[in-house]
């Protein structure tokens, strides 16, 4: 599929879970055109977000956040999420990268719920928008907290080869990916190098391969990471980080960068 | 008199936090350097991970600004993210933290400052801190710059809980504030008041300087006076400046660090990266 087929198999006020995490391996192309379309009211959600959350809240196309983190690493804050947050406009739920895994893993599951304890004591509990609620444990009546299954609607995830039925090859940290894509109603996969068919057997024991029938497409890219990192094809590209840093709440800057003038 | 920066100071000092088989984590790049150092030196069991914590159980090789391709190449297995929290909810990570805010009681915030509903400041969201309380035995925190701002009477919002009733509520008999770390001292706790306590001050500095920058006060029974922290060793620097960072990334936390200084390592790994050199 192309970019525009995927773009348009999204649907105003869907939810989209990316994967990738911080400045690596971030699907950088489909946030940009997903940024450039007429789509509105999207949920998004990342359990480390970074420059793709980044720009679709810059364009204002964001309804709600759920997220564990947004930020550019070691190279600074987000500054359309800060300004966004600073501004109190954008909707937000905060999880914790835990219990961000377990809505997903209750989602593949098709489970309600997951038990945890990671959150209790600290103000993801307190706070308006809190996801979690507490029960007595049945068994050893421990107070545990219960994290929602979370169901994306879509999910788009950047892998360093894909093949034409739909197995994607992740070589760097995977991150959420493999769980989101098994969380979602529909997941696609974008794509620089996509072949007919991935070779059978020898399998480089660290890559993570994400299986056909969690797909629903895969979409190719060029540069589809973007200047976030995509291990081992190229780093960070620092110089293009600073520049968006420098000029993303500049919102001609943006849409210009979202339609790919920008670099 | 002293022929080491505060940076190497900082990082022989947090090396000495790791101990045993399980995973040796720094989020900030100077306790990233102790936790290689301690494998080097103190916890030779210790596994360590890329930034992102993927890759897992390297060599011990020079820092680099991208992790996955300094740690990835040598790393023995990989680690998935649920697994990964499978061993911390069996206390298997050892982790330094990059708080922004610690408060007299321990209590730990990277989320934001002030307000959650309207904040002052977004920083980047609870992240793994609320993950690491259940899990790891202590949380040790290393904060770049000591001031008001960063040691608190009061955080603004709870990522990491300290000591106090909540605990004991909660029963939680994990996650206790570790040791702390600045630019000015090492800190520790006092059980009994569960209120944080100085333990050592580095080279210059006074109790006067550390009281006033400090947005606490700090219990008068532990007096005025405290040791000085010790200096790193032979051993350590020669780890630390040639075998563990010869490129000098630790510079990025100094005081003295400028984007220029950046932009200039990072181009120089870049480079490396686009054309390595031959084996």
């Amino acid at each position: 599929m192309d970019m525009a087929a995927l773009v348009a198999a999204i649907g105003d006020g869907a939810s989209i879970a990316f994967g990738g995490g911080g400045l690596q391996r971030k699907p950088m192309a489909a946030a940009k055109a997903i940024g450039a379309s007429a789509l509105k009211d999207l949920e998004v959600i990342s359990m480390l977000g970074g420059p793709e959350v980044d720009l679709l809240i810059g364009l204002g196309k964001v309804r709600l956040l759920r997220f564990a983190f947004v930020g550019f690493d070691a190279y600074g804050l987000a500054p359309n999420f800060r300004k966004a947050r600073e501004a109190g406009t954008l909707p937000i739920v905060e999880y914790s990268e835990a219990t961000t895994l377990l809505a997903f893993e209750a989602a593949a599951r098709r489970l309600p719920f997951q038990p945890s304890r990671c959150g209790l004591g600290t103000d993801l509990m307190t706070v308006s928008t809190s996801p979690f609620k507490t029960m007595v444990c049945p068994f050893t009546g421990e107070t545990l907290l219960l994290v929602p299954a979370l169901v994306p609607d879509v999910a788009i995830i950047h892998v360093n080869v894909a093949d034409r039925a739909g197995n994607g090859v992740i070589l760097g940290d995977a991150y959420a990916d493999p769980l989101i894509a098994r969380a979602a109603k529909r997941t696609y996969l974008t794509a620089d190098k996509i072949v007919d068919e991935l070779p059978r057997g020898g399998m480089d024991r660290r890559a993570m391969l994400i299986s056909r029938l969690w797909v629903k497409g895969v979409c190719q890219t060029a540069n589809g990471a973007g200047f976030t990192a995509l291990y081992p094809d190229h780093p960070t590209n620092l110089p293009a980080v600073q520049a968006y840093q420098a000029q993303a709440t500049d919102r001609a800057w943006l849409d210009a960068f979202a339609q790919g003038a920008a670099s | 008199m002293t022929d080491y920066t505060l940076e190497e100071l900082l990082i022989a000092r947090m090396a000495k936090e790791f101990s045993g088989e399980r995973i040796a984590v720094g989020a900030t790049i100077l306790s990233d350097l102790s936790a290689r150092l301690a494998k080097a030196l103190y916890a030779p069991d210790a596994m360590l991970l890329t930034h992102s914590r993927a890759a897992a159980d390297p060599i011990l090789t020079p820092k680099g600004l991208n992790e996955e391709w300094s740690l990835t190449p040598s790393a023995a297995s990989v680690l998935g993210w649920p697994e990964m929290f499978d061993m911390i909810a069996q206390g298997l990570l050892q982790i330094w933290i990059g708080t922004v805010q610690i408060d007299k009681h321990g209590n730990s915030n990277i989320s934001v400052v002030g307000d959650w509903d309207k904040p002052a400041v977004q920083l980047v969201g609870a992240r793994g801190v609320p993950d690491d309380l259940w899990g790891c035995e202590r949380l040790c925190y290393h904060l770049r710059k000591h001031n008001k701002r960063a040691f608190v009477d009061r955080v603004d919002f709870i990522c990491g809980l300290g000591y106090g009733p909540e605990r004991d509520r909660l029963k939680l008999d994990r996650g206790w504030p570790g040791t702390v770390v600045s630019d000015l001292g090492v800190f520790g706790w006092d059980e009994e008041l569960g209120h944080m306590k100085i333990e050592t001050l580095h080279p210059g500095v006074s109790f006067a300087e550390v009281q006033a920058k400090t947005g606490f006060t700090w219990p008068a029974k532990h007096g005025v006076s405290f040791p000085e922290t010790a200096a790193p060793t032979e051993e350590e620097l020669y780890w630390i400046r040639e075998k563990l960072d010869p490129r000098g990334v630790r510079r990025l936390e100094s005081a003295e660090a400028t984007d220029a200084l950046l932009k200039t390592l990072w181009a120089e790994e870049a480079a490396r990266i686009a054309a390595p050199e031959p084996a």
